[in-house]
């Protein structure tokens, strides 16, 4: 049987004046689950998921939480979180402060928001003398924790993530990316992900949302979306964008349109990390280039 | 940042200093340039148009203080050479500019014929218009008035008013009827006169404590203080007061000609300097004591004595003024009968015979401090 | 090497700062020698004295400090109050409005501020345009509003509006939205998020909104003198006074310096507690 519906969007459509971002969106999150969403940039993931934590409206249609109605409820009324693409950490305030933040609002006292925040630093293997620290004197990989300790300090019934990895380098990606995915199964909680990568959708989630300029092109569990859609995942993955590159010089033009076959998935997968350790030319240390462009604006002196 | 005027001061001073301590300038090219420093008026195009067409070429600049000690204190901070004319009123002149060499005397016989020409009171020539030992001519005079209070002769009669002098002010009936014009140095000459002193003599401990009170019985009573006479005429005009304690022609005279008939200067009938209670300023120009002298400065000085410029000097903006040569029928020909109301020149001549001139106060650094103390309370 | 850079820096930077030592710090060196002048001297030649600052508290010229910073305060706090939530509309939901408010704020700086207060003289005085229309319509008699501490605090904040709101708009507009959206999401609710996230990180704007206002309605004396007909005495009357009428130099030096220690203190004080870099928008 499959679980309960906690989420649930019906003919969602949100404009903004004559741009119609999503359009007459139909999905249902359920409970517990893993959740990924993903698609082309633009596609409108982010807007989706501000309508899902009640920072905006949608135009048309019907939100509910839990089968009641929600689309009034604001941000601050919700059991949802949001872990933003920008972070949106409070600069003024040390890492211990913002981790806390959530918990004061609620009126925890000082001694147990401490220990609940050092638990938080432990969980996200920050050290505990960071609490005191500027967080924006943290690096960007830091403050991607900081940010995940805040939204699980606020244990929010349903989590969502916008991007929160894209700006780290690969292998704090791939740790952390795990990490998540363990506290997904040690918290229970529904997760929404966003990413632009299918392949971190592959590794991570339960099921996988597909967007497509603005509206929802396939949902399914990692094995219904294996069947192979040459020209969905060929725009999925973006012009320029080297999946499969074999030597210095190919472009991504080739390699996206041979796209991939999710059987090989792992093979490839192995190849290209064996390269990226080897250093070898042709493929990015990086996964995309749209997060070497944010890890380098992220940093305060950048 | 603090206060504009503090820092223009100091920059003043400043440059003062700098003044004194760099080189002097050339002395050439000065023929063509002058530069007076005077009350408003003098400073208007109706006045130095006429003569710059004059003199084509020149460079003739004139800038106009707010007070007295305002225009002083540029001469002070060492703008000696910048200036090559003040206009001042009487006691200034003699008693601080000229001791202090502020001002050099002018040349008596080029100047001595036009004092002939003024009304009797200003022949001979005017005392104050020489210095202490009477040798010297320091100034030339030209704009005057009667200035001792004003009343809404339509609340309260101008006999009366003048009958009871500055008494007026310390009826309790009059509280909360009246402003005081804060033209400080005038205010405490006629605070002492409402104390029934002579601020022209010097005064004891008891006559300070007696000048103490009145003052603050002054304040007390007001209903506003400023040292705008346009705000003031306003509030006596709609009835928000029906006085202001100092003024004269000079201050009333924008309102009456402008059809406000009923603002009128008085001059109290009696008063504790010899009798008399009015007190009468008289403007005197005099040449600055500049390093680097223009003989601009002296045919300006002759310049204004013609009957149309003495005419403009009387009518020029701001306020309104009787002008010295007006014994000469020559110039009281242009002035009509409006303007002459508005100058009160049907009581000039009495106003003229019970008022004292303007004056040092002897005691003026402790009246000074007691003023103060007073307008704070 | 840096420290090669830094002396070039330094060199560069030496004539500009001579000028700026010139053009601002002398005359303040100026009036702090004067004040220390015996009373009614007009050179810097006498032996020091500290005469003036002793008259200061004996005749009781502490009264006009007093107003002088009182009413500051009270406009400066009225003012935020003010324009507080029109700088946040400003800088956060009007757009295009935004622009013809700075340019209607700004366009009445170009009137000067004694022709400005005069206009409200003549809307606010006994027959002036309020109580005018007020018997023409209503029939009611009333005095005019004028001549007391209330007007001239309402003039303050009339004159020294731009001073508050620019800063502030600037302030504000430094504000990340999506902060502040991070915080109502983790349940802070508007009252919290003011104080939590808002008033924080506009400090900087509202700090020199405020110093400004404050530092220039401390100085200021148009409004006590035309609105106010000096119900209240302000120092920069005093000042005034004893450079013009008292002609007594040192004792306004003093007088000057007073008030000037005491507002540097204040603005020294509070530009050290915030950051600066942040509203000349340096912030990373
Ligand atoms: N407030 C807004 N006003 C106008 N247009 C908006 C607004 N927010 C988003 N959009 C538009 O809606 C579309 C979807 O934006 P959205 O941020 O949801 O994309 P996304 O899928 O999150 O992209 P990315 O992967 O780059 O973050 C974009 O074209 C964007 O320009
Ligand atoms: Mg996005």
């Amino acid at each position: 049987m499959a679980p309960p519906v906690v989420l649930r969007l019906e003919n969602v459509t949100k404009r903004f004046g004559l741009f119609t971002a999503l359009h007459d969106i139909n999905l249902d999150i359920y409970d517990g689950e893993f959740l990924t969403i993903v698609g082309p940039s633009g596609s409108g993931k982010t807007t989706m998921i501000r309508l899902l934590v009640g920072m905006d409206e949608p135009s048309e249609g019907l939100i509910y939480l839990d089968g009641k109605v929600i689309n009034r409820v604001p941000a601050n009324k919700r059991p949802t979180c949001m872990v933003f693409q920008s972070l949106a950490l409070f600069p003024h305030r040390t890492v211990g402060q913002n981790i806390e933040f959530p918990l004061k609002i609620r009126g925890v006292d000082e001694r147990r928001r401490r220990a609940r925040a050092n638990e938080l630093l432990d969980l996200l293997h920050l050290p505990r003398d960071y609490y005191g620290k500027g967080v924006m004197q943290c690096s960007g990989g830091e403050r991607q924790r900081v940010a995940l300790a805040r939204a699980l300090a606020f244990d929010p019934e349903i989590l969502f993530f916008d991007e929160p990895l894209s700006a780290l380098d690969y292998r704090l990606r791939k740790a952390l990316e795990k990490e998540l995915k363990q506290l997904h199964r040690q918290t229970g909680k529904t997760f929404v992900y966003i990413t632009h990568s299918l392949e971190e959708a592959m590794v991570m989630s339960d099921r996988i949302a597909i967007m497509r300029t603005g509206s929802i092109a396939q949902v399914g569990t990692r094995r219904n979306l294996c069947q192979p859609e040459k020209p969905l995942r060929r725009r999925i993955h973006g012009r320029g964008q080297p999946v499969r590159c074999r030597g210095p010089g190919r472009r991504a033009v080739s390699g996206a349109r041979r796209g991939y076959v999710g059987q090989r998935r792992p093979s490839r997968y192995r190849r290209r990390r064996a390269r990226h350790l080897d250093g070898a030319a042709g493929i990015r240390p990086f996964p995309d280039s749209r997060g070497c462009r944010r890890l380098r604006s992220q940093r305060p002196d950048g | 940042m603090v206060n504009r005027r503090t820092f223009l001061k100091g920059t003043a001073a400043v440059a003062g200093l700098a003044a004194l301590a760099g080189p002097r300038r050339s002395w050439a090219g000065r023929e063509n340039e002058l530069n007076i420093l005077c009350w408003e008026g003098y400073n208007t195009d109706d006045v130095l148009g006429p003569f710059r067409a004059k003199h084509p070429g020149s460079r003739v600049r004139a800038e106009s203080g707010t007070s007295d000690p305002d225009m002083i204190n540029k001469l002070r901070a060492g703008e000696v050479n910048v200036w090559d004319l003040i206009n001042v009123n009487q006691p200034w002149a003699r008693n601080q500019l000229y001791p202090e060499g502020l001002i050099k005397p002018l040349n008596r016989a080029r100047f001595e014929p036009y004092f002939d020409l003024m009304l009797p009171e200003f022949q001979g020539p005017y005392p104050l218009a020489l210095d202490e030992s009477g040798k010297e001519l320091i100034g030339m005079v030209q704009r005057f008035g009667p200035f001792s209070f004003v009343v809404n002769t339509d609340k309260i009669s101008r006999q009366m008013a003048e009958d009871q002098g500055y008494k007026l002010f310390l009826d309790p009936k009059m509280k909360g009827r009246y402003g005081v014009l804060t033209y400080d140095n005038w205010n405490i000459m006629h605070m002492c006169m409402a104390a029934d002193l002579n601020p022209f003599a010097p005064l004891g401990e008891s006559d300070f404590a007696k000048f103490s009170k009145v003052a603050k019985a002054i304040f007390d009573g007001a209903k506003l203080l400023t040292d705008d006479l346009v705000g003031m005429n306003t509030a006596l005009i709609n009835g928000e007061i029906d006085a202001y304690f100092t003024g004269g022609t000079y201050t009333a005279s924008p309102a009456r000609f402008d059809g406000q008939t009923q603002v009128r200067g008085i001059t109290p009938k009696s008063g504790p300097v010899n009798g008399k209670g009015g007190v009468v300023w008289v403007e005197v120009t005099s040449a600055v004591n500049n390093p680097d002298p223009t003989p601009l400065a002296e045919d300006f000085l002759e310049f204004v004595q013609q009957p149309e410029i003495c005419k403009v000097v009387a009518f020029a903006e701001g306020t309104y003024n009787p002008v010295t040569q007006m014994a000469n029928p020559k110039v009281m020909a242009l002035f009509d009968k409006d303007e002459l109301d508005a100058i009160q020149w049907d009581s000039l001549p009495e106003e003229m015979e019970r008022s004292v001139d303007y004056q040092i106060v002897v005691d003026y650094n402790r009246l000074n401090e007691l003023y103060n103390a007073a307008k704070r309370s | 090497m840096d420290r090669i850079e830094e002396r070039q820096g330094l060199l560069s930077a030496l004539p500009l700062s001579v000028l700026m030592v010139l053009i601002f710090v002398a005359p303040l060196i100026v009036v702090a020698v004067f004040s220390i002048m015996p009373p009614r001297v007009f050179d810097v030649l006498h032996m020091p004295s500290f005469e003036n600052y002793r008259i200061f508290f004996t005749q009781g010229y502490y009264r006009s400090l007093g107003w002088a910073l009182g009413m500051a305060a009270m406009a400066t706090v009225t003012l935020f109050v003010i324009c507080y939530p029109l700088a946040y509309a400003m800088a956060k939901i009007f757009k295009k409005f935004t622009l013809i408010i700075t340019i209607a704020v700004v366009v009445t700086l170009f009137v000067s501020e004694n022709i400005r207060l005069f206009g409200w003289v003549l809307t606010l005085m006994k027959g002036g345009l309020i109580s005018g229309y007020l018997r023409t319509y209503a029939g009611i008699d009333i005095d005019g509003w004028l001549y007391n501490v209330p007007v001239i605090v309402f003039g303050l904040v009339y004159v020294y509006f731009p001073f508050m709101l620019f800063p502030l708009v600037q302030g504000i507009s430094m504000v990340p939205e999506e902060v502040r959206q991070a915080a109502s999401d983790l349940g802070a609710s508007r009252t919290r998020i003011f104080f939590e996230i808002d008033l924080p990180l506009a400090m900087p704007g509202i700090v020199v909104g405020s110093l400004l206002t404050f530092v220039l309605a401390a100085g200021a004396m148009a409004e006590s003198k035309l609105l106010g007909g000096q119900a209240v005495i302000v120092m920069a009357d005093e000042i005034e006074a004893a450079f013009t009428f008292g002609q007594n130099w040192s004792l306004g030096s003093a007088l000057a310096m007073i008030l000037i220690l005491i507002i540097g203190s204040l603005a020294f004080f509070a530009l050290s507690r915030v950051d600066l870099d942040g509203i000349m928008g340096r912030r990373g």
